[in-house]
């Protein structure tokens, strides 16, 4: 049991923790980064390739790495969280204390759990994968079905756990349409005679780059692209699953049997750290992700020492998490500053110089 | 054809695993067909569709589904005025694509009444 004094701490390293923490560094404030799994990185270490770029995400990671002079703590389960005169102190397991005049929340999002859509069947058939198993299938270059065989058709299935009140999360996720583009891409690139079919509500495509994506995976991969939410499954004996939905264009009732089904799952919030938070109630919104989305500033003058980053804000990409780090951080800085600081004035203008207590 | 005094049904569900030769056919001299995004604003401006009962995207659709019959039907009624061509987002050659598309299917088309 030790106790650990620094200026700000950041609870979860994954994008947008470890921008922060490499903002902060660069400051001059001692960071710390608490994660819960045994490496850094956070959803860097599930992705292969990053839309829409295709960029490697292990290679991002590296990066991001590099670039933060943090301490980071691996494997740290959070006991408590508690508000001190001076700001916050975080204890683990092992009753070791982070304290720090500022905590800054970054735990991300957790993907969706396929099983609570019991009518697809995502485990219960054995070719029904999620877009996070495709994902490491990719890393682990292992693209077969059930069987050990190449898939010949593959259905991606837009929309699970998103815009369905039946699951409880009305809102989109807005990252699973261009996740399914970039794997389909990904797919047909290794293996070039796959069929591959999209059963969309929607496509919503609005990030930079998006729509080329699209468009490419259209005329250049030939994935196509059925509107129409998919409604029920079955399984056949030799393992391959029977699609049943409306192609709402056409206006009639559907089938299609592919060897593979790749559910598109929905970016939740992770309440596992909202117990562990004072007082927090009131800045979780109706989606269950932190803040309340506002443009108005007015609620962010007033910070109080807490604040929240990346995904666990609502359904983001790593560009959108790391930008929204970067600002966050700016105001995490301003805040230890105000609290940290005097200003005193010599004959070359003003200084900042710091409190030693 | 004789009248037996019932018609055939068209087909109640859509057969997606049923391959679409002619699709195939007409994407390999006109590519561009797979960017079709369903937008309609090609039916929209139309001039045949009230004859046709189909604008370019929905001759796409069932050219795609195999509804072979509905397609001939409607096809033999644009006039090639090329409207459709003018208003697409995705900068379909839909001219060219209803020509292949009355190629593979070797109909003449006739004049709106």
């Amino acid at each position: 049991m030790k106790k650990m004094d620094f200026d700000c701490v950041i609870v979860g390293a994954g994008p947008a923790g470890l921008k922060a923490s490499s903002m902060l560094d660069a400051e001059g404030f001692t960071v710390c980064l608490l994660e819960k799994e045994k490496i850094p990185g956070g959803k860097l270490n599930t992705w292969y390739e990053l839309f829409p770029h295709h960029e490697s995400a292990q290679a991002i990671r590296e990066q991001m790495l590099a670039a933060t002079a943090s301490q980071i703590f691996t494997s740290v389960t959070i006991k408590s969280i508690s508000r001190t005169d001076s700001g916050f102190c975080v204890r683990d397991r092992n009753e070791d204390e982070y304290c720090a005049p500022a905590l800054l929340i970054a735990t991300g999002f957790k993907p969706f759990d396929a099983c609570q859509k019991e009518e697809y069947g995502y485990g219960i058939y054995e070719n029904f994968i999620t877009s996070v198993d495709l994902e490491q299938m990719f890393r682990e270059q292992r693209l077969a079905n059930a069987a050990g065989e190449v898939p010949r058709k593959i259905a991606f299935i837009h929309c699970v756990g998103s815009r369905d009140i039946k699951v409880g999360s009305e809102f989109c996720s807005a990252n699973c349409c261009i996740t399914g583009i970039k794997q389909a891409i990904e797919l047909k690139k290794k293996i070039p005679h796959l069929n591959i079919y999209c059963l969309y509500m929607d496509l919503r495509l609005g990030g930079r780059f998006f729509e080329d994506c699209y468009k490419t995976s259209q005329v250049k991969h030939k994935v196509q692209f059925i509107r129409g939410r998919l409604s029920e499954t079955n399984e056949n004996p030799d393992q391959t699953i029977i699609l049943r939905y409306e192609d709402t264009l056409a206006g009639k009732p559907a089938k299609l049997t592919v060897d593979m089904v790749v559910l598109l799952v929905g970016m939740h919030p992770d309440p596992s750290i909202l117990n562990l938070l004072p007082d927090i109630d009131e800045q979780v919104g109706s989606d269950g992700f932190f803040g309340d989305g506002m443009i108005d500033q007015e609620g962010q003058s007033m910070d109080d020492g807490l604040f929240f980053a990346g995904a666990c804000t609502g359904p983001k990409s790593i560009i959108q998490s790391t930008d929204e780090a970067s600002t966050v951080a700016f105001r995490v800085i301003q805040y230890l500053k105000e609290k940290l600081h005097t200003e005193t004035e010599d004959q070359h203008g003003k200084l900042w110089i710091r409190h030693s207590g | 054809m004789a009248n037996f005094g019932f018609g055939i049904q068209d087909d109640l569900m859509i057969d997606h695993d049923r391959l679409s030769p002619a699709y195939e056919a007409v994407l390999e001299e006109v590519p561009s067909i797979a960017a079709c995004i369903s937008c309609g604003s090609c039916s929209g401006t139309c001039v045949a569709f009230f004859q046709s009962g189909a604008g370019f995207r929905k001759l796409v659709m069932l050219l795609k589904n195999g509804s072979y019959d509905q397609l001939q039907q409607a096809l033999d009624y644009c006039q090639f005025c090329g409207k459709c061509s003018l208003v697409c987002p995705r900068g379909i050659n839909t001219r060219r694509a209803i020509l292949e598309m009355r190629k593979q299917f070797k109909t003449q088309g006739h004049d709106i009444v």
